[in-house]
C-alpha cells in the first residue's frame, strides 16, 4: 500500500473512532446524599430488594425487609421503594447489580442482601449501592442467633443510615416506658421495654405498685425510676436483665426525678424538704453511697440532667416564681436561669451531642415540645397541642420521643416521635396507653 | 446503729411535739405561714431579677454585635455524604471502594464454595461481638462496695415479677464481619467463566463493572476485550465494535490490544463498513509490529473483507 494512501485511510480511520467514541461517551454521575434544605428534609428513594434466602431462612429474609424499609421510611429521610415497581429482580447476591434498571425506576440507592441458616445460627449480609455512581458504598456480614433477627435488620438499618446521612444511627436501641391499662381513674401503670420501632414489648413490673419517670443507664442494662409502692414515694434501680430492684437511699421523705450520670456512676435526683414544700437537687454516688446537695433554695429545684459531658446539669426550678430552666455547674456553682420565654418551662433533657436542651413548655393552656441551646437562644418548637409532655433524645439527637395525652373519658396517654426540625412527627405503637418513654443509648 | 440512733432521734422529737402547749402551737404555725409568705415573696422578687438581668445580657448582646439574640436557628445539616469520609466506626467498619485497600485486604478469602469465595474480610478484623451491654449476662451487677439493700419481688419467692414476653434481646452476641468488595482478580476469573459458559449476561455485566471500577488495572485491557467478545458472541456487532474499539484507544499497550483491532475491524465488516473494516485491519502492522499472530489474522480477514 503506498505511504500516501496508508496515511489517508488512517486519518479516515481515526476520524471514524473519534464519532464512535462520541457514542460511548460516559455517563455523569452524581454524589449520593439525603439534602436537607431549610430544615426540610427531601427523602432518599432507597431500593430495598427482597432478601434472598437459603434453607431455613424464607421467613427470615421477609422479616429482614420489613424491619429495614420500616426503620429507613420511619426515619422520614428516606423513602423506600415499593418492591412491585422493581425492574431487576436480585437472584445472586455476590453478582452485580443492573444500576440502568434502578436508575429507571429513581432509586438512588439500593441494597442486596441474603440470609441463611448455618449451624444453627443466621448468617446475614447485605450489600450497599450508590446508583448514579454504580460504586458499592457499604456490606456486611451478621451470624448470631435465630432470636436476634430483627436487632440484625436493626443493625442493617444503622448501616445504611450512617453511610447515606453521615449520621450515627439510632434503630439498634429500645424504648422504656409506662405501660397504661385499664379505666381512667384506676390506672395499673407497670415498667415495659421494647424496642425502638415498637416491637419485642417485655413488661418489668406487675403493676402493685404506681410507676413514672423509667430513665436507662448509659452503660448497662438497667433503669432508675421513681414507685409510688407501699409506703414513701422513692428511686430504685432496676436491672432489665435480672429484674432485681434496688433503692437507691433511704431517705426520710420522697425521692424522685432521677437520672443517671453520663459515666452511669452516679444518679441525680430530687429529694423533698422536711417541710414537704420544696426539693432540692442532689446526686448519689453509686458506688460509695455518698449523698452531694446541688441546690438549696425555697423552691421545687427538680428534673435534672447532665450535659453528656458531665461537666454541668439542667433542671427545672420555680425558683424565680414560676417553673423555670436552670443551668449549673456538676458541683452547683453558677446557677443560672436560661429560659424566658413566655410560659412555663419543665423536664428539660440534654441532647446527647450538648447542643440542645429539650423541653416541655406550658403556655396558655397548652403544652408543647421544643428545644433551646444550652445558652437559652434559638427556642424552637417543634410540637404544641392539648398535651405534650416529657421528651427524650434518641442516642444521634436527631429525634425526641415524648407522650402526648388526650381529653376524654377513653383518652390516655400515647407514645409520639418528632424529628428535630419539627417534621415527620408520628406515633410509637404501644400495646395500650404509654407514657414517660426514655431511649436506651446505643445497644451495639 | 444507725437505724437505732435514727429511731431514738424521731422519739425524741415525737415526745416534743408533744410537750409544746396550745399556744405555743400557734405561734409556731403563725411563724410557718410568715416564712411561707416570705418565701413566696422572694420567689416573685428572684424572678424579677432574673428577667431584668436577662434583658440587660440581652441588650448589652444587641449593643455589642448589633444583630438580634434568641434568633431561632436551624437544627444541624446533615452531612452530605460525598463529603463524608468513610472511616470505621465503633463497632462497625465500613469498607470504600479504594482499589488499593481492597487489593490489599482482599487476600484473605472467606471459604471455597460458590457463596463464600468472593467474600472477603476487610484486614481481616475476625468476629466482632456486639449487643451485649456491660452487666447484661451477669446475674447482678459487680457492686464494688454498693450498700443498698436487694429488694425482693413483692410477696417474696413466690410471686415473682411478671415475666410476659420472655426473652431479652441483647444477651446474646452477634458477630459482625465487614464485607470487602470482591477482588479484581476474583470478578475477572467470574467473568471469564460466565463467557466460557455462553452465560453472556452474567459475563457482560462483570467485564463492564470491572472496566469500570478498576480502569488501571493490568487485566483492564483484557477485560475490555473480552466485553467486546461477549457482544460479538451475541451478534449485537454494533456494540462489539465500540467496545473492541474502546480496547484499541483505551489500553493501547495491554496485550490484548492488537486482538481488540484485529476484532474491531472484524465487526466492522460484519456491520457492512468495510472501508473502515480494511482501515483497521491494515492499522496493526503499523501499530503493533510485533503482534505476529494478529498481523496474520489481519491479512487473511483483509482478504475475506476485499480490501
Amino acid at each position: 500500500m503506498p505511504k500516501f494512501t496508508r496515511l489517508a485511510t488512517r486519518r479516515n480511520f481515526l476520524l471514524g473512532l473519534s464519532l464512535l467514541m462520541l457514542a460511548l461517551a460516559p455517563r455523569a454521575s452524581f454524589a449520593l446524599e439525603v439534602d436537607v434544605s431549610g430544615g426540610r428534609i427531601n427523602p432518599l428513594p432507597i431500593a430495598i430488594t427482597p432478601f434472598l434466602v437459603g434453607g431455613g431462612a424464607e421467613e427470615a429474609g421477609a422479616t429482614l425487609n420489613e424491619v429495614i424499609s420500616n426503620n429507613l421510611g420511619r426515619s422520614g429521610y428516606f423513602e423506600p421503594l415499593p418492591q412491585n415497581s422493581f425492574i431487576e429482580q436480585i437472584t445472586d447476591f455476590n453478582q452485580e447489580p443492573r444500576f440502568a434498571d434502578w436508575r429507571q425506576i429513581q432509586a438512588k440507592a439500593l441494597v442486596t442482601g441474603q440470609v441463611y441458616v448455618e449451624g444453627g445460627k443466621i448468617r446475614v449480609e447485605f450489600k450497599l449501592f450508590d446508583v448514579n455512581s454504580q460504586q458499592q458504598i457499604a456490606a456486611q456480614q451478621f451470624s448470631t442467633s435465630p432470636k436476634n433477627l430483627r436487632r440484625i435488620g436493626h443493625l442493617t438499618s444503622d448501616v445504611i443510615y450512617k453511610a447515606l446521612t453521615g449520621i450515627d444511627g439510632y434503630f439498634d436501641t429500645q424504648i422504656v416506658f409506662v405501660d397504661e391499662s385499664g379505666p381512667k381513674d384506676q390506672r395499673v401503670k407497670k415498667l415495659a421495654v421494647m424496642d425502638q420501632d415498637g416491637f419485642n414489648v417485655r413488661t418489668l413490673t406487675d403493676g402493685s405498685e404506681l410507676v413514672v419517670t423509667p430513665r436507662f443507664s448509659p452503660n448497662s442494662q438497667e433503669i432508675t425510676y421513681m414507685s409510688i409502692g407501699q409506703g414513701t414515694p422513692r428511686v430504685y434501680l432496676f436491672n432489665i436483665v435480672t429484674r432485681q430492684k434496688e433503692i437507691v437511699g433511704e431517705f426520710a421523705n420522697m425521692s424522685f426525678a432521677p437520672r443517671y450520670s453520663p459515666d452511669g456512676q452516679r444518679v441525680i435526683m430530687s429529694l423533698l424538704t422536711t417541710d414537704g414544700r420544696n426539693s432540692n437537687i442532689y446526686e448519689m454516688d453509686l458506688r460509695s453511697r455518698q449523698l452531694r446537695q446541688l441546690t438549696n433554695t425555697p423552691a421545687i429545684n427538680t428534673g435534672p440532667s447532665y450535659a453528656p459531658d458531665g461537666s454541668q446539669i439542667t433542671f427545672e426550678s420555680d425558683r424565680g416564681g414560676t417553673q423555670q430552666i436552670y443551668v449549673m455547674g456538676v458541683d452547683g456553682s453558677g446557677q443560672n436561669r436560661i429560659s424566658f420565654g413566655n410560659g412555663r418551662y419543665s423536664t428539660p433533657v440534654w441532647s446527647p451531642d450538648g447542643q440542645y436542651i429539650a423541653f416541655t413548655k406550658q403556655a396558655g393552656g397548652r403544652f408543647a415540645i421544643g428545644v433551646m441551646k444550652p445558652d437559652g437562644s434559638g427556642e424552637r418548637i417543634l410540637t404544641e397541642g392539648y398535651h405534650n409532655e416529657g421528651p427524650t433524645w434518641a442516642p444521634n439527637g436527631r429525634v425526641l420521643m415524648f407522650f402526648r395525652d388526650t381529653p376524654g373519658e377513653n383518652g390516655g396517654p400515647q407514645l409520639y416521635s418528632v424529628d428535630i426540625t419539627g417534621y415527620n412527627e408520628q406515633q410509637v405503637q404501644t400495646p395500650g396507653f404509654g407514657s414517660d418513654p426514655a431511649w436506651s443509648p446505643r445497644l451495639n | 446503729m444507725s437505724n437505732t440512733l435514727k429511731t431514738s432521734f424521731i422519739a425524741v422529737l415525737l415526745m416534743g411535739t408533744a410537750l409544746f402547749s396550745p399556744a405555743q402551737a400557734q405561734t409556731a404555725e403563725e411563724l410557718a405561714s410568715r416564712l411561707n409568705q416570705m418565701e413566696e415573696q422572694m420567689r416573685l422578687l428572684v424572678g424579677q431579677v432574673e428577667e431584668l438581668s436577662h434583658s440587660m445580657r440581652q441588650l448589652q448582646g444587641q449593643l455589642k454585635n448589633g444583630t438580634k439574640t434568641g434568633a431561632a436557628e436551624e437544627p444541624p445539616k446533615l452531612k452530605k455524604v460525598a463529603e463524608q469520609p468513610v472511616v470505621a466506626e465503633q463497632g462497625v467498619e465500613q469498607i470504600g471502594e479504594a482499589p488499593a485497600d481492597s487489593q490489599q485486604t482482599t487476600t484473605t478469602i472467606i471459604g471455597a464454595d460458590g457463596v463464600e469465595q468472593q467474600i472477603a474480610v476487610l484486614k481481616a478484623p475476625g468476629p466482632k461481638i456486639l449487643g451485649t451491654m456491660p452487666g447484661a449476662t451477669a446475674a447482678v451487677p459487680d457492686d464494688g462496695g454498693f450498700q443498698g439493700q436487694v429488694l425482693v419481688p413483692p410477696g417474696g419467692g413466690e410471686d415473682q415479677p411478671v415475666q410476659q414476653g420472655g426473652e431479652n434481646i441483647g444477651s446474646d452476641a452477634i458477630e459482625t464481619v465487614s464485607l470487602a468488595p470482591e477482588s479484581p482478580e476474583s470478578l475477572y476469573e467470574r467473568s471469564n467463566e460466565s463467557l466460557l459458559r455462553r452465560q453472556f449476561s452474567d459475563a457482560e455485566s462483570g467485564f463492564s463493572s470491572f472496566v469500570r471500577k478498576y480502569p488501571d488495572h493490568s487485566l483492564a485491557g483484557s477485560a475490555q476485550y473480552w466485553l467486546g467478545e461477549t457482544y460479538y458472541a451475541q451478534g449485537d456487532f454494533r456494540q462489539a465494535a465500540q467496545n473492541f474499539l474502546q480496547g484499541y484507544k483505551g489500553y493501547p499497550k495491554s496485550r490484548r490490544a492488537p486482538d481488540s483491532l484485529l476484532k474491531l475491524g472484524i465487526s466492522l465488516n460484519k456491520l457492512g463498513q468495510t472501508q473502515q473494516a480494511c482501515a483497521a485491519f491494515g492499522a496493526i502492522g503499523g501499530e503493533f509490529p510485533n503482534a505476529v499472530d494478529a498481523k496474520k489474522r489481519a491479512q487473511a480477514e483483509s482478504k475475506r473483507a476485499g480490501c
